[in-house]
């Protein structure tokens, strides 16, 4: 028969089986909720505090005193995520320095790892604490391309520090943040299975089971179901296609920063 | 119609009370983010050479507490490393 090869005699058609097991499996909105609710928070608080940390070093009088506290704020990018993951076991373990101060204060001690409902705030907590500086630098980058003309006539105008901010500097690296934006959208759902696999315990896996992390487990552990779980991997970059194209024609239609 | 201004140099800011407490603000965010910045690296720095049960028992917090280097002289014993 036209179309019959050696491919053909060894693997079978089944058209979209794996995606409709996917879409009734009882997996399913769990994973889903927990990937977007830990995706969404995350790009809520990690998206401006990098602008906002770019901006307040701009801001700073002493320039040595701006490089050095770059360097503080890059300086944890560098960490390995295991030896991250194993810092957060030490500070929020039952007596861990977070424990400590709460139980000084009154509070009951909390194994947070066993804690379903800690696992967000700590990996969107020790997420940003990872990364934001590393984020900043390109902001601090277009900042420092912002026109002194533009500051000089602010203060003649009568601008506090403050107002420059607003009027004068965010303004500028407008163009960037649109862009920074429309890209942290399109990776919204793309988030890693390798910190989430680390911070899993069996007690937390109700929040902490993510798309990626199943798709790793049903793909390569156990007894691999690779056609599952690929399907499930094309599934969320389709939802990461969409999310993206959704941003850029939003972007397009409000001012004219576009990715494409 | 503008009033003159009393100073000849326009830099010198008529609103330096407002910008003073930028700038005061500004220091504390930015230390405070450097300390949670830093401490945490401190620590990965002192815990290694503390006592491992102090560590776990949450004794180090600012200065290792019984300088030992079992952990690197395990980590150097083994054969695979």
């Amino acid at each position: 028969m036209p179309g019959d090869s050696i491919i053909s005699l060894l693997t079978q058609w089944v058209g979209f089986e794996n995606f409709v097991r996917f879409f009734n499996g009882v997996q399913f909105w769990p994973l889903m909720s927990n990937t977007f609710v830990l995706c969404v928070l995350g790009f809520i608080i990690g998206f401006p505090l990098p602008i906002i940390v770019a901006l307040s070093l701009n801001a700073l009088k002493g320039k040595r005193s701006a490089k050095l506290l770059q360097t503080i704020f890059t300086a944890p990018h560098f960490i390995s995520l295991v030896v991250l993951v194993g810092m957060l076991t030490l500070f929020f373990g039952r007596y861990g320095l977070v424990n400590n101060i709460a139980s000084a204060l009154g509070a009951d001690r909390i194994s947070y790892f066993l804690e379903s409902s800690a696992f967000r705030p700590m990996y969107i907590l020790s997420s940003n604490w990872q990364d934001f500086g590393w984020s900043a630098i390109i902001y601090i980058a277009a900042l420092s391309n912002v026109d002194q003309g533009l500051h000089e006539a602010a203060i003649l105008d009568g601008a506090n520090r403050f107002q420059r901010i607003l009027h004068v500097d965010l303004p500028a690296i407008m163009p960037m943040v649109s862009v920074m934006l429309i890209m942290s959208i399109g990776g919204l759902m793309g988030v890693g299975y390798e910190k989430t696999l680390l911070m899993q315990t069996d007690a937390n896996l109700g929040m902490s089971e993510l798309i990626a992390t199943y798709v790793y487990k049903e793909g390569l552990t156990g007894v691999p179901n690779q056609d599952y779980a690929t399907a499930i991997g094309l599934f969320n970059s389709v939802i990461n296609v969409v999310l993206l194209f959704i941003v850029n024609t939003t972007s397009k239609k409000f001012s004219e920063n576009t990715l494409f | 119609m503008p009033v003159k201004s009393k100073t000849s140099r326009p830099w010198s800011s008529q609103s330096g009370m407002s910008d003073k407490i930028f700038y005061l603000l500004n220091c504390i965010f930015l230390g405070f983010l450097a300390l949670v910045i830093i401490y945490p690296l401190y620590f990965i720095i002192i815990a290694p050479i503390s006592d491992p049960d102090a560590v776990l028992g949450g004794d180090v917090i600012l200065f290792p507490v019984g300088i030992t280097f079992s952990g690197f002289e395990a980590i150097l014993q083994r054969s695979d490393v």
